[in-house]
């Protein structure tokens, strides 16, 4: 396919792509020094009439947010995956499971497994349906 | 309230024609589905929504479908500029996302879909507070089974919390809208409300808007919900609910001070929350509360210009968000995952896609020639035009993290990265079906269009003379855009190692739902699990135990022959005992279906009728 080799291409060069950007970067920060080039009239404040304004603005602005939301998620915010699954309701997993590995004893499934039973019982029968369409088995994503 | 006078009146004037309300095309198009045989099956899935958009597109501007019903005046189709560019981008997604999910078999997913953009289109044209509720709500109840139909153990519950933040907030718009339309002077027709002075009842209608519009603290369904469904049931969910929302607070509580404040907060929430996730399309959710933020920010500017921008930045984003869902829903479809920690490196299978999800992420970000540059920068014009240099500098912070996130981090490490997915992921990987491609082709079309050519979409918006003065493309507004995103690009590279997605999740609002609901299981537990024991005890003993008993003596007659007969017979006895059982359980989600289709099919009697009165 051809965009695969054209991806390919840019990635074997990339040190020269490289270059290219941090030139790209160099021109937009010339010409918006220039004024012939770049009209400051309608700038709204004064700051914005500083050579390269907008670009250490950009700059900032990414390193800000990066580092503002990695600490704000390190402060207990991130958590491991299976945290919802936890405290009362995991409770029921085990038995659910062997509720539907009985199936022959469908007359004595523990009432405990009820809470959660639309999601077993039938359901089994959809779990085992392609869920998007195209999942060979389980309709399970992950 | 009761106007006779002047519904009798407009009825006069406008309604001596039949007047075909365009969420009726999808509702009886979707009633029809299942009876269309299986090769015309694709055909029709296509003909529904280009039957919708053409209805659309030739509908005449005016009141029409009013009903007299009780002791109110129900009006059905307002269309004015403000309710045709909404309609437009919404029945134009539809073919999209229809188009998207066209090789789905299982025809209860389409009609979801239909149903679900019916509900919105019908909030669309709704010219009085009691229809736009009956709408919201149909939104409501059918977008949940785009969440269940993923059939995930985590999509029921996912869509159950869905349901339930839903209700509550159509409880409170419920609220606002009985006390707002029965305060003296009030009548029930939906228009610009007195928002200089802002009364109880108002906000409570605000508080309903604000939730369908995912808006801090009310917005942690969306994140939850968006990332279950099915991988096109979110394309369609990402354009339409949030949309309505921004619709409705253009409609009714423009010029609403404290929406810009709220917006700005949505803007930069939605960012910072972008950069811990680590499910794609849950980062995609959160850029629609980022991109949300701009929109609601504009309708609380209230100028001509913000709601333009407000106006133009939805339509924007219907088809640039679309593209984003639809290129990380084929990520998901064909390797079937969607987080990053498990994918990388799949610019070799799926090249394509990588081009069409970055042309979105592009557009989200407002890159010259692309569709968010012509959109969004009306908004933080406005901003700037009102003197509220606040909101302009933090609405071009929230871009910078936009295109940091979807412009870069999508595509960064989904089809490139240092992570390697598992060999089975890798295996799968392949492009997608022609129909998706095509529909994505379509929506990065479009999205460059809309860049490209301004007065396609400027010549749609509600004030389109506002909109013909604002020139985007001038020397200042494209440096200023390259150098925000450029250096921002920038600072992704430099910053990549701390970027690098981490296999967790985020606790968000959702979480005092979440685990508040755990402590209410726990004591409701108890109870019901009581009952419950001693019904199924009682089927048991009286249903069962004798049959098994009398089988067992049948076998004791020790004839080889009657032996295998009875065993037989009460096996299937014993098979009829186990679904008596489970009837008697009975299946929430197959109730809830039967109750929504009972509702829908009143809903269509109401609808003849009400067309049948404007004749």
């Amino acid at each position: 396919m051809k965009l695969t080799k054209f991806i390919e291409f840019l990635r074997d060069r990339l040190k020269t792509v490289i270059m290219i950007c941090y030139a790209v970067l160099a021109l937009v920060v010339v010409l918006d020094a220039i004024p012939a080039v770049v009209d400051k009239e309608h700038a709204h404040t004064a700051a914005e009439h500083w050579v390269g304004f907008w670009s250490v603005f950009g700059f900032a602005a990414c390193v800000v947010i990066i580092l503002v939301s990695k600490w704000f998620g390190h402060l207990g915010i991130m958590t491991r995956e299976d945290y919802y699954e936890d405290g009362p309701a995991s409770a029921l997993e085990p038995q659910l499971h062997t509720a539907g590995a009985r199936p022959s004893s469908g007359a004595a499934t523990s009432a405990s497994s009820r809470v959660s039973d639309h999601s077993s019982a039938p359901g089994k029968s959809k779990h085992a349906a392609p869920g998007d369409g195209r999942t060979p088995k389980g309709g399970h994503h992950e | 309230m009761l106007r006779p006078g002047t519904g009798a009146l407009r009825r006069e004037a406008t309604m001596n024609s039949f007047w075909l309300h365009p969420s009726l095309i999808l509702i009886l198009g979707a009633l029809v589905l299942p009876l269309v045989p299986a090769r015309l099956k694709r055909a029709y899935l296509l003909l529904i929504p280009i039957l919708l958009f053409a209805r659309i597109l030739t509908m005449a501007r005016g009141e029409f479908g009013t009903v007299h019903f009780l002791d109110w005046t129900l009006v059905f189709g307002r269309v004015d500029a403000l309710s045709s560019v909404f309609g437009y981008i919404m029945s134009l997604m539809c073919i999209i996302g229809t188009l998207y999910g066209l090789h789905v078999k299982d025809d209860a997913q389409h009609i979801a879909a239909w149903f679900y953009v019916a509900g919105s289109i019908g909030c669309i044209y709704a010219g009085d507070f009691l229809t736009l509720f009956l709408f919201w709500e149909i939104m409501a109840f059918s977008s949940v089974f785009l969440i269940w139909f993923r059939r995930r153990k985590e999509s029921l519950s996912a869509g159950y919390r869905y349901l339930l933040v839903h209700i509550a907030g159509g409880v409170v718009l419920l609220a606002g809208i009985v006390l707002h339309c029965n305060a003296p002077g009030h009548d029930w027709s939906f228009n610009l409300m007195d928002v200089a002075h802002p009364t109880p009842a108002m906000y409570l209608i605000m508080i309903g808007f604000i939730l369908n519009a995912a808006v801090p603290p009310l917005h942690a369904w969306l994140p939850d919900a968006y990332g279950e469904a099915t991988f096109n049931g979110s394309v369609f969910m990402c354009a339409f609910t949030t949309k309505t929302a921004v619709y409705a607070l253009c409609r009714g509580l423009a010029g609403m001070e404290i929406l810009v404040p709220l917006g700005v907060i949505m803007a930069l929430y939605g960012v910072v929350y972008a950069v811990l996730e680590n499910d794609c399309r849950r980062l995609l959710a959160y850029h629609i509360i980022s991109q949300v933020g701009y929109m609601v920010a504009g309708a609380g500017l209230g100028t001509q210009m913000a709601i333009n921008g407000a106006c133009a930045h939805a339509f924007a984003h219907i088809l640039y968000k679309g593209l984003l869902f639809m290129g990380c829903g084929a990520v998901l479809h064909m390797t079937g995952q969607s987080k990053f920690t498990e994918l990388g490196g799949l610019w070799k299978k799926m090249p394509w896609t990588f081009v069409f999800t970055l042309i979105g992420g592009l557009s989200i970000s407002a890159f010259p020639l692309f569709s968010g540059f012509v959109s969004k920068s009306m908004i933080v014009q406005a901003g700037f035009e009102e003197h509220k240099l606040w909101v302009g500098f933090l609405l071009m912070l929230a871009s910078a993290g936009t295109f940091l996130h979807t412009g870069l981090k999508v595509p960064y490490f989904i089809w490139f990265g240092k992570n390697k997915p598992r060999q089975e992921t890798w295996d799968r990987a392949a492009e997608p079906p022609w129909n998706m491609n095509v529909a994505m082709i379509i929506a990065s079309a479009l999205c460059i269009f809309i860049g490209c050519y301004t007065p396609y979409l400027y010549k749609m918006l509600p004030y389109p003379e506002v909109a013909g003065e604002y020139h985007p493309y001038t020397a200042y507004h494209v440096f200023e855009t390259l150098q925000i995103l450029l250096f921002t690009g920038l600072g992704f590279f430099l910053l990549l190692k701390k970027l690098v997605p981490e296999p967790t999740i985020s606790l968000d609002m959702d979480w005092f739902y979440r685990k508040g609901g755990r402590a209410f299981l726990w004591l409701a537990r108890k109870p019901i699990q009581a009952a419950d024991t001693f019904v199924g005890e009682l089927y048991r003993v009286a249903g069962l135990v004798p049959l098994m008993v009398s089988a067992r003596v049948a076998g004791l007659f020790d004839n080889e022959v009657i032996d295998g007969v009875v065993d037989g017979f009460a096996e299937s006895i014993r098979g009829i005992g186990r679904r008596l059982r489970f009837a008697q359980r009975g299946q929430m989600q197959q109730s809830l279906a039967f109750a929504f289709a009972v509702a829908a099919i009143l809903i269509i009697a109401f609808l003849l009728y009400t067309n049948a009165l404007a004749r």
